[in-house]
């Protein structure tokens, strides 16, 4: 059931989100303000582009991709701002930079090839896939780095803190750590789409330029 | 003259973008090419960021604050197209890295608030210098991992960010405070 349910490999999924992710994870809260703009970005692009994708050309898919993500990013800024201000606060423009998100491209490339039913699953799966991760990592480096869940001061950790996980590096490391946890519990199965991958610089080198 | 050389130097050194503040981290990651086509995307993405960066900040005035992230989607990607004709050959791969690199974005959206141009000018080359530096010292790192036995979980991606970490936490010695 799994292998039909998850489009994309959650490891190359991970690692595409990876700016995001890693730039929400100082704090358990933060965390949860971008796993849900992320989400609502995923799903309206995936949306968007799979009803309008019989309509898009081959060569306008990049551009078309690009601009519908952006403005849904666009909206997911100013919506947090609105109604998430402390999140929106501690993620300043990283929300914004969701507009050139690598995971979200890779989706809405998929939702493109895909019909809408399967376009929007993979999307809500990826998104979810994401929101588990950035939690899981947040709350690893909050609790450990800062003695604290939530914003909490827990008492007991308040003796051991790594200052280290507070900042980008120690992100760095959980994240790898995590992400090899991961790696080990869903082996490679499936892709992101190709676009997403050259724009990572995933493709192999001499296929083009 | 010092300022101008110091704010570069920070952008480079002690505030690299892909390395402390994870933007443009998934492209520099990615990339496996080696020498020249290293300092060809570089000086791609240094370009791109710095006609980005005075374009977006110029217009400032006439876009209004909720269309900016649209306005410089957009001019990434007009810049590119026009880079791809300037330099009279499809860009393939490199075209998306450029197009969706978060660090051309993040720094335009970044100095809107600048006061001067030279201020913007130099926070982009900075920028897209960082980027360049970064590219060097991975592509350098990556070379010694492949050469390694590695427990099965960390190959791939994993390996490459505990890499990342630690090259970043290099860069933190650079941070006297």
């Amino acid at each position: 059931m799994k292998e039909k349910l998850l489009y994309l490999n959650p490891v190359t999924l991970l690692f595409l989100g990876a700016a995001p992710a890693l730039a929400a994870s100082a704090d358990v809260r933060a965390a949860l303000g971008m796993s849900a703009a992320v989400l609502c970005v995923l799903l309206c692009s995936a949306l968007v582009l799979g009803l309008a994708r019989k309509w898009i050309p081959a060569e306008a898919k990049l551009p078309a991709a690009l601009l519908v993500v952006a403005g849904f990013a666009s909206m997911a800024q100013l919506l947090l701002q609105a109604f998430l201000p402390g999140a929106f606060a501690m993620l300043g423009f990283y929300a914004a930079v969701l507009g050139v998100d690598l995971m979200i491209f890779g989706s809405a490339e998929n939702a493109m090839e895909q019909d809408l039913g399967k376009g929007l699953l993979s999307a809500l799966l990826s998104g979810l896939c994401f929101a588990i991760f950035v939690l899981v990592l947040a709350a690893l480096r909050e609790l450990f780095g800062a003695a604290s869940f939530a914003g909490n001061a827990v008492e007991a950790l308040k003796d051991y803190k790594i200052p280290l996980l507070t900042q980008a590096s120690g992100g760095l490391i959980v994240f790898s750590i995590l992400l090899a946890v991961v790696n080990r519990l869903f082996p490679a199965q499936g892709s992101v789409g190709a676009l997403a991958r050259a724009a990572a610089g995933l493709e192999p080198e001499d296929k083009e330029a | 003259m010092k300022e101008m050389i110091l704010l570069v130097l920070g952008f480079v050194l002690v505030n690299n973008y892909a390395l402390t503040a994870y933007l443009g981290l998934t492209p520099l990651l990615g990339f496996s090419g080696r020498g020249e086509k290293i300092l060809v995307l570089g000086l791609s993405v240094t370009g791109v960021t710095l006609l980005t960066a005075v374009l977006l900040w110029l217009l400032r005035a006439v876009i209004p604050a909720y269309w900016q992230i649209l306005a410089a989607v957009v001019l990434v990607l007009a810049l590119v197209y026009l880079l791809q004709r300037l330099l009279g050959k499809s860009l393939g791969i490199w075209f998306p890295a450029i197009a969706l690199n978060s660090a051309v974005l993040g720094l335009a959206l970044n100095v809107l608030e600048a006061e001067t141009l030279a201020t913007v000018i130099l926070s982009a080359l900075g920028v897209g210098l960082g980027f360049l530096l970064g590219l060097f010292l991975l592509s350098g790192v990556q070379e010694r991992i492949e050469e390694h036995h590695l427990p099965k979980a960390f190959r791939g991606f994993p390996i490459q960010i505990l890499a990342a970490a630690i090259v970043a936490l290099a860069l933190t010695a650079f941070n006297f405070q």
